[in-house]
């Protein structure tokens, strides 16, 4: 994927990505794990790619994801875990 | 004060359970912010689709509260990566201004055949809004194929 922001000229910082998008990141490693593991995603939870998407939004540091899903399986270590929360945190 | 980001799951519920419309209330008199992604937007407009002139009332709530309060649209998520990365890398044409139009064509809507009278108008960015399902599908068939190939990777 970060290939995708590369021109001739222009190489993005691996290290950044990681760190901007890590909660995105261990989300898409989590969907590739259950897939290895025979989950038919496609059928079983096809919302997983609008969620992998909204997850990139958390490299705003202000940003909140407000759900009703619970991803504290599948994001575990990333820093900006904390910031996905339900609409019973709303002040 | 925070600044939130809803998915579609709590935005859906809106017209549905009145619950939820008082605690974003509550969140907004609170100084809550919002900000909206592209794909929610999207999302709930294939809801106004599917849906039809039977729950289009209904449907529009939602579509309505967003447009009073106006809350921000971010870009979508590969310029809103490129920018924080430094990328020069655009793709695409979409701009947030068209998910303003989206809503604003629902919400001022009074009913369906309005709506769908409105996305053929002079300047209108979502003339194909119809097919939406259609479109959504063959993207996600896309995403899924090249996410199949990513996990048969060793």
């Amino acid at each position: 994927m970060i290939r995708r922001f590369s021109t001739d000229s222009f190489r993005p910082d691996l290290d950044l990505f990681r760190q901007l998008f890590s909660a995105a990141i261990e989300y898409g490693d989590s969907a590739i794990r259950r897939a290895r593991a025979g989950e038919n995603l496609r059928k079983n939870d096809a919302g997983v790619f609008g969620d992998f998407q909204l997850f990139f939004y958390l490299a705003d540091p202000q940003i909140h994801l407000l759900t009703k899903e619970d991803f504290s399986t599948d994001i575990k270590n990333s820093p900006q875990r904390t910031r996905i929360v339900t609409l019973d945190s709303l002040r | 004060m925070s600044l939130y980001l809803p998915d579609t799951n709590v935005l859906i519920d809106f017209g549905r359970n009145a619950a939820v419309e008082q605690k974003l209330d509550a969140g907004v008199a609170g100084g809550s912010t919002f900000v909206l992604a592209p794909s929610t937007i999207e999302e709930l407009s294939r809801g106004v689709v599917n849906g039809g002139s039977r729950h289009f009332e209904n449907d529009r709530k939602v579509f309505k509260w967003l447009r009073a309060h106006r809350w921000p649209v971010l870009e979508l998520p590969i310029p809103f990566m490129g920018a924080l990365l430094g990328s020069p890398v655009r793709m695409g044409r979409v701009v947030p201004e068209h998910y303003h139009q989206l809503n604003e064509m629902i919400a001022r809507s009074a009913d369906f055949d309005e709506f769908l009278r409105r996305k053929d108008e002079p300047g209108s960015a979502w003339t194909d809004i119809h097919r939406t399902k259609a479109i959504h599908d063959g993207v996600l068939d896309a995403e899924f194929t090249t996410f199949e190939k990513i996990a048969e990777e060793p």
